[in-house]
């Protein structure tokens, strides 16, 4: 007993806390959250709750409290999953070596220089690629920044909205350090940089009420890609062992495995209804989606291929020739997403991540 | 150790939005498509038109290179927030020309068209 104390007392204290905050909401939270509907709250709590979830000004108006009641119980219930996920890796990683020894060997993927620099290039031509535009989308935004609602670290430090120079300035900088990157110049230094610079410029983006998925893994990637390019740096053999490329390898497949768990978690087994699908397609009008609206087949196999997809992307890490049927699987899934909803583009940020799969 | 936590922080980073149904930029949630929508629903649709001297002309996003999908979003959490007057007198400001100053905003839902809110400077 004193011995699993000793080794798991991270683990036991996070699930009497899980406990703890279960029992706060079951006995206390559940029936705030029903009074906040009813515009009964006390005025702290109120201004917690828009605080942590900004959206409730818009969605109070829009949706019943039973709506609300069912996304507090998913959080708990979402907690818990985690949690218990997260007791089981740390279970298996401290009492069984084999499983140790895969994590780490998984961790430590031996690659060429020559192929990591060849990935560093092909990385910032993509990104370049896809955000090439963002100069000009930032200059047409200050036609309106009066809308401007600054998100995340923005609102935090209450950052204004750049003007033209600064545009300048900020855009001219982020050019540098891909150019840097591209030439081999000062990498390390560049890719910090370019991390900062592409968080702000899509910070920008995003503070005007709407928010757009297109950059996610491009984004996750550029924050994890200092750590790649700080290995390729230091690397001081032909080959050398790298963390950081299964770590954005991981990261980009369960982008995917999130956003399966999602429509689990929120629809059941109701989303692969045909249904739920042809409801989707009529909603967003467009003109290949209503054709494919017309046919119960189509309607059925669809959702099927989407759920099988995004819940099994996360395989081709365990078993490599698999990506030889998900990354094609995944442009059409993407082309698929553009042409039935008209999200998005055909060539996205999204499929040009695959690269880090090659 | 750097290792272990910048894979042990980034990889509950990215659990978070998942967890706590939000965004946390710049890590984020997949929630789009995520709920088993019902066959009634219907797609509202937003529109503003100012009277230019003559008749009602619609306002176009795109000449302010606003995206129709960021100008509907605009107008949904405003007109949510109960803040309709505001978003007209914020176009007007945009417009910034003294002759439009008789402003409608619309909703519009399939063939119906519901007038949300009218002002005029």
């Amino acid at each position: 007993m004193e011995k699993i104390i000793r080794n798991f007392w991270i683990e036991i204290l996070l699930f009497i806390g899980f406990i703890v905050i279960s029992c706060l909401y079951f006995f206390n939270i559940r029936e705030l959250i029903v009074l906040f509907f009813q515009d009964q709250t006390p005025e702290y709590f109120n201004e917690f709750a828009y605080q942590f979830y900004p959206r409730l000004l818009v969605d109070k108006q829009r949706f019943e409290a039973d709506f609300f009641l069912a996304k507090a119980d998913q959080v708990l219930f979402r907690l818990g999953f985690c949690l218990f996920l997260g007791l089981i890796f740390s279970y298996f990683y401290k009492q069984k070596n084999a499983f140790q020894k895969y994590i780490k060997t998984f961790f430590s993927l031996k690659i060429s220089v020559l192929y990591a620099k060849k990935m560093r290039i092909a990385f910032v031509l993509a990104v370049f690629f896809m955000t090439y535009s963002w100069h000009g989308n930032l200059l047409a935004m200050l036609n309106y920044s009066i809308f401007y609602q600054p998100i995340s670290f923005l609102e935090f430090f209450q950052v204004p909205f750049p003007n033209v120079w600064q545009i300048h300035v900020i855009f001219g900088i982020y050019c540098l350090s891909l150019l840097c990157i591209l030439l081999n110049i000062k990498t390390l230094y560049a890719s910090v940089s370019l991390a900062i610079l592409f968080e702000l410029m899509h910070a920008y983006m995003l503070s005007f009420e709407k928010i757009d998925h297109g950059y996610v893994t491009l984004s996750y990637v550029i924050l994890l890609f200092p750590f790649f390019v700080f290995q390729i740096q230091n690397a001081e053999n032909e080959g050398f062992k790298t963390w950081a490329l299964p770590l954005i390898r991981l990261v980009l497949a369960l982008v995917y495995l999130l956003s399966g768990l999602e429509k689990v978690f929120s629809s059941g087994t109701d989303w692969i209804s045909a249904d739920v699908f042809r409801n989707y397609l009529l909603l967003y009008q467009n003109p290949f989606g209503l054709w494919v609206a017309e046919s119960d087949f189509l309607c059925q196999f669809l959702p099927i291929c989407t759920i099988f997809f995004q819940l099994g992307f996360v395989s081709i890490l365990f078993y490599r020739p698999l990506r030889f049927i998900f990354l094609p699987f995944g442009v059409l899934f993407h082309t698929g997403t553009y042409l039935l909803f008209g999200f998005g583009y055909p060539i996205n940020a999204w499929i040009l991540m695959y690269i880090f799969f090659l | 150790m750097l290792r272990k936590i910048v894979i042990f922080s980034f990889l509950l980073l990215m659990f978070t939005p998942f967890m706590l149904i939000r965004d946390v930029f710049p890590f984020f949630r997949f929630g789009m498509f995520a709920e088993a929508i019902k066959r009634n629903s219907q797609k509202e649709v937003f529109r503003i038109s100012f009277f230019d001297g003559t008749n009602f002309e619609n306002f176009e996003p795109n000449k302010i290179e606003m995206t129709n999908s960021v100008f509907q979003g605009i107008c949904k959490n405003y007109h949510y927030r109960g803040q309709n007057k505001v978003l007209l007198q914020k176009f007007d400001q945009i417009a910034g020309d003294s002759t439009k100053n008789h402003w409608k905003f619309f909703k519009i839902i399939e063939k119906d068209t519901f007038l949300l809110e009218e002002w005029k400077k």
